[in-house]
């Protein structure tokens, strides 16, 4: 810390980062696969596969609502979209009191109109909780570690940009195959490039969790949601009228969807009809028709039609009440990507995968500094150890947990307990074996490992379920086809990782004294390398 | 032998003088956002929800400055003396917020 400002950082940011390097490796990668936790639930319930988007949903959706819950007070269908190829029905019965804010919910293939029964499945929501609330620890201590790991990561970020001499000079320099400026300038890149997202998404979760982390400024909110004390009612007793399918079907529902989506321009995605088969229904259209993301997750505005399909009421998006609430607002839809089409959501998941590139090159970088002065000593070993457990090991764990989902019997019982399970098994084996070979063999074992995992999942994927992948790419079903060539392009990733540092070795015996240019002399003193050749003990 | 000595000595101080700075850092830094972005919040006559949002996105960037000026400083003793004085006055201010 004595010195300039610039070593005072530098200090800083190694130091801040090395300790949470290994949890914030992992909050990054299941972070950014939560990004698509809906498709990754999709994939993961193989039964939703058969489901194929039809023009008939909705009239098959009202067709088994009208049969199966005739005497709802209130019907709501969720018709296909970019994210989901099934149609989820669920209703509220008039005769049950509100003990439950959810009523039957059913998802129905919208070609055919069968009900799915898929198997239980933790799926892309255990990704998505582990990453701020972790796992297996109370909920309230869970926040707190993950804020404590990201207030670092925050400081981490900034010391890392007050340290760099040239940062826009970095954006551009990738020195391949030189030891360890290779690393350095890999992670100075994969920072650099996305610094806008790192620092976003690093002070968004922060505020996201500040209800836990400041709890001297939390809002005393009285909830005055009924408690269930309403007296149930025996549905028999109560046995209404069933509505007239035909007469429902003959509604103008088609006109109020083509209004809505002609007034929005975007399509209808969801559709709620309260009173159903009543003279006094009403029909609620909604869609992802945001104009600012400032105005929350109320941003959407919703039509309301009569039975005879005139527009009775217009629910106007909600607005923020004032600039801290919108700026508030505004980072909590970017941090979830509520917002967000396919090509933002995967602009935003490339931009996680460098901030989770960044953070793992940064704990390498930090063992191949000092693999010369600092080998064989104590926290040297732990960190070196830790980091082929925690990088390599959470990919080869997340392979599994993809391998398990399809191998478990799909009428376990405590299924998804048993997936996450396994996921942790799995990642504990790679943190002893990444202990007990701390080396390049480790590093070699594990990726193969996950490359492995990775590259056979299509294959997994055509044997196990009830559709292959012929009828997958036949009928356009995109968020399959991208979950099996994403496992495959992170194969090929961790491949060629695997590959580049079992050949390390043969690097290591040609260029053991090779000496930086003159015009480069400056990058190299201010990250200098301990040892002539470092990277060969990774 | 001596200069061992010495060396362990100058090593000890090292690692008394970094765990010194990082309780000043999270303990004296958390204490230092809160009162300072409280008091913003009471000065601008935020209330309710406005308050609570408002003092969650000024405390994280208060807090993340104040660790990095706590390791700035070339010496512990400097770095203490500075931030608890910084950290007396944003008491100060947090106070004549509240009316207190």
């Amino acid at each position: 810390m004595k010195g300039n400002v610039r070593k005072s950082m530098t200090w800083l940011h190694t130091w801040s980062s090395v300790l949470v390097g290994w949890l914030l490796f992992a909050i990054f990668f299941t972070g950014t696969l939560s990004f698509f936790r809906t498709e990754i639930t999709y994939w993961m319930q193989p039964e939703q596969h058969a489901a194929v988007p039809s023009e008939k949903a909705l009239e098959l959706g009202l067709r088994y609502l009208a049969i199966n819950a005739p005497n709802a007070s209130e019907w709501q269908l969720s018709l296909p979209d970019a994210r989901s190829q099934t149609l989820d029905l669920s209703w509220r019965d008039a005769n049950v009191g509100n003990e439950r804010r959810r009523g039957p919910r059913v998802m129905l293939n919208p070609s055919t109109g069968e009900e799915i029964k898929v198997r239980e499945t933790a799926g892309g929501n255990f990704l998505y909780r582990f990453h701020f609330e972790l796992y297996g620890i109370d909920r309230t201590v869970g926040r707190w570690i993950v804020g404590v790991v990201s207030m670092t990561m925050f400081v981490a970020i900034i010391s890392g940009v007050i340290m760099h001499r040239k940062i826009f000079a970095d954006f551009f320099m990738f020195r391949p195959k030189k030891k360890l400026l290779s690393w350095i300038d890999g992670h100075a890149i994969s920072a650099v490039l996305a610094l806008p997202f790192h620092i976003m998404i690093t002070f968004s979760g922060l505020i996201l969790l500040g209800a836990t982390l400041l709890p001297f400024n939390s809002e005393e909110r009285v909830r005055n949601r009924p408690q269930g004390t309403e007296v149930r009612q025996n549905a028999q007793q109560q046995n209404l009228a069933s509505p007239d399918i035909n007469a429902l079907l003959a509604l103008p529902i088609s006109s109020m969807i083509a209004h809505a989506e002609s007034t929005w321009q975007v399509p209808v995605e969801s559709l709620s009809i309260s009173h159903p088969g009543k003279a006094n229904a009403q029909f609620t259209l909604s869609g992802n028709n945001r104009t600012q993301l400032s105005a929350g997750r109320g941003g959407s505005s919703a039509l309301v039609f009569n039975a005879q399909g005139e527009v009775i009421n217009e629910r106007p998006a909600s607005v923020a009440a004032n600039a801290s609430q919108a700026t508030y607002n505004y980072l909590d839809m970017l941090h979830q990507a509520r917002f967000a089409d396919t090509l933002t959501r995967w602009l935003l998941f490339f931009a996680g995968i460098l901030g989770t590139i960044m953070v793992g090159t940064g704990s390498v970088l930090w063992v191949v500094k000092r693999a010369k002065q600092q080998l064989g000593e104590f926290s040297f070993e732990l960190v070196r150890g830790s980091n082929i457990g925690s990088i390599a090991g959470l990919m080869c764990a997340t392979g599994g947990y993809f391998w398990v989902n399809r191998l478990l019997p799909a009428d376990l019982t405590s299924r998804s307990l048993w997936e996450i399970k396994v996921f942790f098994a799995i990642w504990l084996v790679c943190v002893v074996a990444g202990f007990i070979w701390r080396d390049r063999k480790g590093w070699v074992i594990q990726l193969g490992f996950a490359t492995v995992l990775f590259a056979l999942v299509p294959l997994l994927d055509h044997v196990t379920s009830a559709t292959g992948l012929d009828f997958a790419i036949a009928n356009g079903d995109s968020l399959r086809v991208g979950f099996d060539l994403m496992c495959l392009t992170l194969a090929a990733v961790l491949g060629y990782a695997a590959y580049h540092v079992k050949r390390a070795k043969a690097v290591k015996a040609r260029r053991v004294n090779s000496t930086p240019s003159p015009k480069r002399k400056d990058r190299v003193r201010q990250d200098k390398p301990q040892g002539k050749n470092s990277e060969a003990l990774i | 032998m001596k200069s061992q000595t010495v060396e362990r000595v100058t090593i000890n101080r090292e690692r008394l003088d970094v765990a010194l700075r990082t309780l000043i850092a999270v303990a004296l830094g958390y204490a230092f956002s809160a009162w300072l972005s409280s008091a913003i919040a009471n000065f601008i006559g935020a209330e309710g929800r406005e308050h609570e949002v408002l003092v969650r996105m000024l405390f994280f960037c208060v807090y993340c400055t104040f660790i990095l000026f706590t390791f700035i400083f070339d010496t512990t003793k400097k770095a203490s003396i500075v931030m608890t004085a910084l950290s007396a006055l944003a008491l100060c201010l947090y106070s004549i917020s509240t009316g207190l």
